[in-house]
């Protein structure tokens, strides 16, 4: 009985705290995501935005990429990454409008990648 | 390819440990709940193991949440009115007076599967048992009848004529069928009535209806014919 009690609570407390780091992490991460993009939106708006701009968003999603693939299916950060991909290649061509495109879907992702791992009830039905 | 191969293995380890935790190695000796585990653990962890957009986290997270509940429900049976609802208690299906039918009923069993179960450890026949337990893990524990044994009857095969008031399949070469009926017409008996009927070589019966206790005659007409080898 001690057995099944201990192992219960150890089980418990194991994933409480994986789920909780997680929907820490995956929430804080992409929410300065979020605004570094938004940022980006306003000077792709003013038409400012250049290469150097974009570079820090780049290497940060390279490594939240990484560490996103841990808690998040798969096919969300290969959304995430195309549409990058997809950003960086309109800002480098000067195409202020698929830039602009682009960024209003990945701004939107940012919201709905953490969204959709927290533990709500739409999510558990 | 290689992925899958290493995310399998990681995912065997875990569920090897989990399972060894769990402390059973019969698929026999499983409770309901446990062979309910071990049928989702097997479906969760092989969602992970082919698709590899699915992080390896959702299977390791699932088959630990299945053994969480393991481990509660464990700890829950300790109390026997928890225990009896999440597991059932034993039933006495058998008893001197014949098969309990509206306990088999309960259970949603059918005459010919008790039979069966019987027959799988080593008892042909209703006289060779005085008592039978069905456990809740769904195996049968019996208590023979020893002076059954000594007789001639105990050497012959008991074939199934009626099971749950209807005639048993492929029977036709080894029963006489219409002679079968007549004598349960002169002995004023329905055929949907009976629950079980049985008859060897020597025409010994072994006659049970429902809500009456069993019981055995020797008929003086030939009801079983002689056996055939396939192929003869």
């Amino acid at each position: 009985m001690i057995r099944s009690i201990v192992l219960a609570i150890i089980t418990l407390v194991l994933v409480v705290a994986i789920g909780t780091i997680e929907v820490v992490f995956i929430r804080n991460s992409y929410e300065k995501l979020k605004d570094d993009l938004m940022k980006i939106d306003m000077l792709t708006e003013a038409e400012a935005v250049t290469d150097e701009d974009f570079r820090p968003i780049l290497e940060y999603w390279a490594k939240l990429k990484e560490r996103s693939e841990l808690f998040i299916n798969h096919n969300d950060t290969t959304e995430f990454n195309m549409r990058v991909e997809e950003c960086k290649a309109y800002i480098h061509g000067k195409d202020y409008q698929g830039a602009k495109t682009q960024l209003s879907v990945l701004i939107f992702l940012a919201d709905y990648i953490p969204e959709s791992i927290s533990p709500h009830f739409e999510n558990i039905l | 390819m290689l992925t899958v191969f290493i995310r399998t293995i990681i995912i065997f380890i875990i569920v090897s440990v989990l399972f060894r935790l769990m402390g059973k190695r019969q698929i026999g000796e499983m409770e309901p709940y446990e062979l309910v585990i071990t049928l989702l653990i097997a479906d969760i962890v092989s969602v992970p193991l082919s698709d590899k957009f699915i992080p390896l986290s959702y299977g390791i997270v699932a088959a630990l949440a299945l053994f969480f509940m393991h481990q509660l429900t464990l700890l829950l049976s300790q109390s026997n009115k928890i225990q009896t609802a999440i597991s059932g208690k034993p039933m006495l299906v058998i008893d001197k007076k014949g098969i309990n039918y509206p306990c088999l009923r309960k259970m949603s069993m059918q005459t010919c599967d008790l039979m069966q179960t019987m027959r799988s450890l080593g008892y042909f026949s209703l006289e060779a048992v005085n008592y039978a337990l069905m456990e809740t893990n769904g195996q049968l524990s019996v208590i023979p009848n020893e002076e059954y044994k000594e007789t001639e009857d105990a050497s012959l095969l008991p074939i199934p004529v009626i099971t749950d008031g209807q005639w048993a399949k492929d029977i036709a070469n080894r029963i006489d069928k219409d002679a079968v009926a007549e004598e349960l017409k002169k002995m004023h008996i329905k055929q949907k009535d009976i629950i079980l009927l049985t008859l060897n070589e020597n025409n010994h019966a072994v006659l049970q209806q429902r809500d009456k206790e069993f019981f055995t005659k020797d008929f003086q007409r030939k009801l079983v014919f002689e056996q055939q080898n396939e192929g003869s």
